[in-house]
């Protein structure tokens, strides 16, 4: 129920106030655009911790750069005139942010520790190696190669949405695809 | 494509599917929501980029308005060329040209002003302009802009018998100095 409450920036004094944790509903003189946007942060919220978790491989490091894309979103939100390509927007502030991040903690951790990376459940040591030797290989691969391939196995996107995500035609899509398959076939083989 | 490979293909993609069949934690809507609250509003007026270049444009009409050492610089006088009894002086249409004061020569006078005190001395020695000359400048500048030249008094010619003849020319006797006195400086050398 509390997904469909408003957003409500700017009245501090009432979400003080306010209990239950996500279940603000205040109003404000922009209610229209609040709720547009509290609809679009229910569709797109997935997508953008996918897209995030695509780059950094932890999760609580991908909420945190999807919230940030979030608020850059709302921020600018009254300055995207065409709604429909909220998405593609998203994909690329959250995609930038994540990489930033990526790039920051693995300047941090090399001196200190590993980059922290979410260990799978309880799969088997050899489904495990699999799925590291994978990792690595998705992060080897060019940017632009590797954000077409995340996009194209997240939320069961198909060749016209990543295209229309990324902005590009579909038969860019489609060659992005075919060459991050093949490269990532030669690295693991 | 060869179906191995697009068997490949598709168990690659499902691989990679499945690295990334994450979801967030439940709080994670909640958060962004409670962040956002701390978030300024957005300006719901959309045509707030406007105020940039008009505040630009503004700021340079400023400056240009207050800039220092700046004086404005009257309008020359184009120069008109007047043939004496010529065609009318060419001037571009487009620009206006104020017509040139008329100088009547009753009040045309040439005053030479004494130049303030200084305390050093003078660059350039002071002028003295005779009388004559006064009455020739005078002469000329009443002329000048009616495109005339200035009516100087006529002399009259020179009268044959005014001439000096041949014999009126008196050329001095010239005087030769006698050899003797260099033979006599030549003797004593020897």
């Amino acid at each position: 129920m509390h997904e469909r409450a408003a957003i409500l920036p700017g009245d501090s004094r009432l979400a003080r106030r306010n209990p239950p944790f996500g279940t603000r509903a205040l109003v404000t003189e922009d209610t229209a655009l609040s709720r547009e946007f509290e609809a679009l942060l229910v569709e797109c919220s997935t997508l953008a911790f996918r897209v995030a978790y695509g780059v950094l491989r932890h999760r609580e490091d991908a909420e945190d750069v999807a919230q940030d894309a979030f608020a850059k979103a709302y921020c600018r939100f009254h300055q995207l005139r065409d709604r429909e390509r909220f998405r593609a927007w998203l994909v690329r502030t959250t995609w930038r942010t994540a990489i930033d991040r990526y790039r920051a903690n693995r300047r941090r951790f090399e001196r200190e520790l590993p980059l922290p990376i979410d260990s799978p459940g309880s799969d088997s040591a050899e489904a495990l190696e699999r799925a590291e030797r994978l990792w690595q290989a998705i992060e080897a691969l060019p940017e632009k190669l590797r954000v077409t391939l995340v996009l194209a196995a997240i939320l069961g996107h198909n060749i016209s949405e990543v295209a229309a995500l990324l902005e590009v035609p579909e038969g860019t899509v489609k060659s992005r695809l075919f060459l991050a398959r093949q490269q990532l076939k030669e690295r693991l083989s | 494509m060869t179906h191995p490979e697009r068997h490949s293909d598709d168990a690659l993609q499902r691989e990679i599917e499945a690295l990334l069949l994450v979801d967030h934690s439940p709080e994670f809507r909640a958060r962004v929501r409670t962040s956002l609250v701390a978030v300024p509003a957005p300006a719901p007026w959309r045509f707030g980029w406007l105020l940039l270049p008009a505040g630009v444009a503004l700021c340079a009409a400023m400056l240009a308005l207050l800039w220092p050492g700046r004086e404005p610089v009257p309008p020359e006088a184009p120069v008109t060329v007047r043939a004496a009894d010529g065609p009318a002086p060419l001037e571009s249409p487009a620009i206006p040209v104020p017509a040139p004061a008329a100088i009547e020569p009753e009040h045309v006078s040439v005053s030479v002003r004494a130049a303030p005190p200084r305390s050093g001395p003078p660059p350039f020695p002071e002028v003295v302009i005779s009388a004559e000359e006064t009455r020739a400048l005078r002469l000329l500048l009443t002329s000048v802009p009616r495109g005339r030249m200035p009516e100087m008094p006529e002399t009259e010619p020179a009268r044959a018998d005014q001439l000096l003849t041949l014999d009126d020319v008196k050329v001095a006797t010239l005087v030769i100095e006698p050899l003797a006195l260099m033979a006599q400086l030549e003797g004593e050398r020897r």
